[in-house]
């Protein structure tokens, strides 16, 4: 794409370098004939490694679908997905998914330490399991709460464990499902800088699939706005108001406005 | 400054406590009603002569919780019932577990789930005891081929419920399909194993007094109709009365363990 | 082609188990294990010549009858226990512990008592039926949403009509199930009682024939009794899916 004169800065897309994320001729249909289901059609998707994007549209749209693709839970019906290269059949050892429903996607019979820790069972002995769940638990801000079961704990704080989980997976490419849909706007904002901060610095690569636009606008590099149907990306916009954000500041922002307005308009508002 | 409280007054102790009393109050009330009517029903020789004086019933329970008698048939229709329940147990886990894994098998044996559990086995009594006697192993067979219907379905559902949101977190966190079957689907499926073990024990009881009431087989269902035959029905009632006690008492029991044990579960959806 | 499938995928497992049972008995000579070739034939003369059928005619009758009778007094208690609160209360322990009371113990209780004739199995199966539709029929009042209660207050719906349109209605679903629960209850009070004491009856014909060893006849009657007992819960699973069609489209499910 456009080279940019200026410094690179430290958190961000790397230009230049191979997409970390990779969609090809994506389509997705259900069914045959009379009932024949087109949700996406020949989608091209492209995410540079360091990059946050967030996808956004209406309702139904398919943003679920396409986010179940990259995870690999979801084979396309015609196309490819590419995560470091490789084409996938089924979930990439680099990619961590957060679920919107949280609450059903840790086992409540396990400690909050003892979930981070489950994926990381058969590849390291339990003394290191146990130092990356607490490391995890620490980046998340729930130090110290790894006796607690998810159960015992609130929405939000649920959530985090599910973002440490990822973490301590080392998951380099983080899949979002709208995952702050079910908690209250508080903890939404709180939580949204969490995963801004996080993910400035680890590097990670994020795809954030949310409803909410002014989360869309105030995390990502990118947002991609999905509509029609079958769905189509029918604009991609490159969020211009600076890497640092903040919650008052840069939603006051007339440009972050302008944004905004330009997606809502697209939408059909 | 100051400042100031609002009194507010909880439903008051004093209110609470009377209506506790008021309702044991009327517990006791019903219970004399009851019993007075039966009184003054069997004094005008309302009943046939098999209805006993509910004093004298009462008596008759006051004398057997001191006998040994009771104490020794009761041990032995516990003892039986428990080793029918265990083996049913036994069989009913490991086959419902294994069968819920598998879809095709599920719905194979719904045919005979469905026939087994509505047939009853202690019709076959006759049957069994003309080919095996009467003796424990007569007693155990009875008791595990009638309780172990409630363990199998119980254990096939809990196998077989996958809750979406845990099978793609096992995906996507790449869970091998062995760790994911003993740390996800076993514990899944114990709250429902639990519930299945807990009726089975109701009916274990239920149908060794059953067989005891009609092989003669040592225990508190023979006591029963050794009563009912030498004419002291005030004695059947006083042990069907007890036995019922039992029964209410193990599955308090049960639950309150169950309870314990599975404190995750009651915050499952 | 799907309904053909499905139909085989539910039955192979029947007919293999079946296939099984002749070769593995057939050409047997022990009393005891006769071959299902015998048990068949058996089955089929004996309710060709009527006195099965007869028989069956008895037994069910009284289980219908059993049947009615603790859903009459099951539901109608129910519904009050379960509406007006403080008799809900003060009962609810007394009803619990009357539910673990073994049923096949009251039998010879309640024959004995009465006699052996009609009357008295009526009343033991009535018996056994009783606490399972008790119990749900209370617990279905009380989960009825308490907006569809505001509404009949509001409305001014009082009285029988409430009962009737509202809350019975509301209740059906867990009354249902309670009803499920009580089937098998009544058919093994059915034949049991007619173990113990009768003259008639499928439970008679499986006694008296192994008393006199014609174990033929006994198996026949077993096998009889399963195959009336898997007719009768489908017949209710055909009810029970008829009469609740809306809640079962609605999605909502029984606990």
């Amino acid at each position: 794409m456009t080279t940019t004169a200026v410094t690179t800065p430290a958190s961000g897309p790397v230009p230049g370098a191979a997409p970390e994320l990779r969609v090809e001729r994506l389509s997705i249909r259900f069914g045959q004939g009379e009932s024949l289901n087109r949700v996406l059609e020949g989608l091209e998707l492209s995410v540079a490694a360091g990059e946050f994007i967030s996808i956004v549209g209406p309702s139904g749209v398919g943003k679920t679908t396409l986010l179940r693709c990259l995870s690999g839970l979801v084979q396309p019906t015609e196309g490819q997905v590419y995560v470091r290269g490789e084409a996938i059949k089924e979930p990439h050892p680099a990619v961590g998914v957060i679920f919107q429903d949280y609450s059903r996607s840790l086992l409540p019979w396990m400690t909050t330490a003892e979930n981070i820790a489950f994926p990381l069972e058969g590849r390291f002995d339990k003394k290191e399991r146990v130092a990356r769940a607490e490391a995890a638990l620490s980046s998340v801000g729930l130090a110290g709460q790894g006796r607690k079961y998810p159960w015992e704990m609130s929405g939000g704080m649920q959530q985090r464990v599910a973002i440490a989980r990822g973490l301590a997976y080392e998951a380099k490419i983080l899949l979002m499902d709208e995952p702050f849909a079910s908690v209250d706007a508080q903890t939404r904002l709180n939580l949204e800088d969490l995963v801004a901060d996080l993910q400035e610095k680890l590097g990670l690569t994020v795809v954030l699939v949310t409803h909410d636009i002014d989360e869309a606008l105030y995390l990502s590099d990118r947002v991609v706005v999905l509509a029609g149907k079958p769905a189509a990306v029918v604009e991609t916009l490159d969020t211009n108001f600076g890497d640092h954000r903040d919650q008052a500041a840069t939603k006051s922002d007339p440009r972050f406005g302008e944004a905004r307005t330009k997606i809502l308009g697209i939408l059909g508002h | 400054m100051s400042t100031f409280t609002i009194p507010i007054t909880r439903p008051g102790a004093r209110a609470r406590l009377s209506r506790r009393a008021r309702l044991i109050l009327i517990r006791l009330g019903l219970v004399v009603v009851v019993l007075g009517v039966w009184e003054l029903l069997w004094l005008v020789h309302a009943f046939p002569k098999q209805v006993p004086d509910p004093i004298a019933v009462i008596v008759a329970i006051v004398r057997l919780l001191i006998a040994a008698v009771f104490w020794n048939a009761l041990g032995q229709t516990l003892f039986g019932a428990l080793i029918g329940w265990l083996v049913a147990a036994a069989i009913g886990i490991v086959l419902g577990v294994a069968i819920g894994t598998s879809g095709f098998l599920t719905r194979s044996v719904e045919v005979v789930l469905e026939f087994g559990r509505s047939f009853p086995v202690i019709a076959l009594m006759p049957m069994v005891v003309l080919v095996i006697g009467v003796n424990p192993r007569m007693e155990v067979f009875m008791v595990a081929l009638s309780c172990c219907w409630p363990i199998l379905i119980q254990a096939i559902a809990g196998s077989r419920r996958q809750d979406q949101a845990l099978v793609d977190m096992s995906r996507v966190f790449r869970i091998s399909r062995a760790r994911r079957f003993r740390r996800v689907t076993i514990p899944g499926a114990l709250p429902f194993i639990t519930t299945g073990l807990r009726v089975a024990l109701s009916i274990a009881l239920l149908v060794d007094v059953g067989v005891g009431v009609l092989s003669q087989t040592p225990g508190i269902g023979r006591n029963i109709s050794l009563s009912q035959d030498a004419g002291r029905w005030d004695v059947a009632f006083a042990y069907i009365l007890l036995i019922g006690l039992v029964g209410w008492g193990v599955n308090w029991l049960v639950r309150l363990i169950e309870r314990r044990a599975l404190r995750w579960a009651r915050q499952e959806a | 082609m799907g309904i053909l499938r499905k139909s085989v995928e539910r039955l192979w497992l029947v007919v293999v188990l079946i296939v099984l049972w002749w070769f593995a008995s057939a050409g047997s000579t022990s009393i005891f294990y006769p071959s299902l070739d015998t048990i068949v034939s058996t089955l089929w003369t004996d309710l060709a010549s009527g006195l099965l059928i007869g028989y069956l005619g008895f037994s069910l009758g009284n289980l219908l009858a059993g049947l009615a009778l603790a859903l009459i007094l099951g539901i109608g208690l129910g519904l009050l226990i379960g509406e007006i609160r403080w008799l809900g209360e003060a009962v609810e322990p007394f009803v619990d512990f009357l539910r673990s009371i073994p049923q096949v113990a009251i039998i010879p209780l309640i024959i004995g008592t009465f006699g052996l004739d009609a009357g008295p199995k009526i009343y033991s199966i009535a018996a056994g039926c009783i606490f399972p539709i008790l119990l749900n029929t209370i617990d279905g009042v009380r989960g009825i949403e308490p907006t569809v209660r505001r509404f009949g207050k509001v409305y001014r719906i009082s009285g029988p009509r409430y009962f009737r349109k509202v809350v019975l209605p509301g209740a059906l679903p867990q009354i249902m199930a309670g009803v499920r629960v009580a089937l098998p209850i009544g058919i093994t009070v059915m034949v049991v009682s007619e173990l113990y004491a009768a003259r008639m009856g499928i439970g008679f014909y499986i006694l008296n024939s192994s008393s006199t060893f014609h174990l033929t006849e006994t198996w026949a009657g077993a096998v009889l009794v399963g195959i009336v007992g898997y007719l009768i819960s489908i017949i209710f699973n055909l009810i029970e899916r008829g009469s609740l069609r809306w809640y079962f489209k609605s999605g909502a499910t029984t606990k």
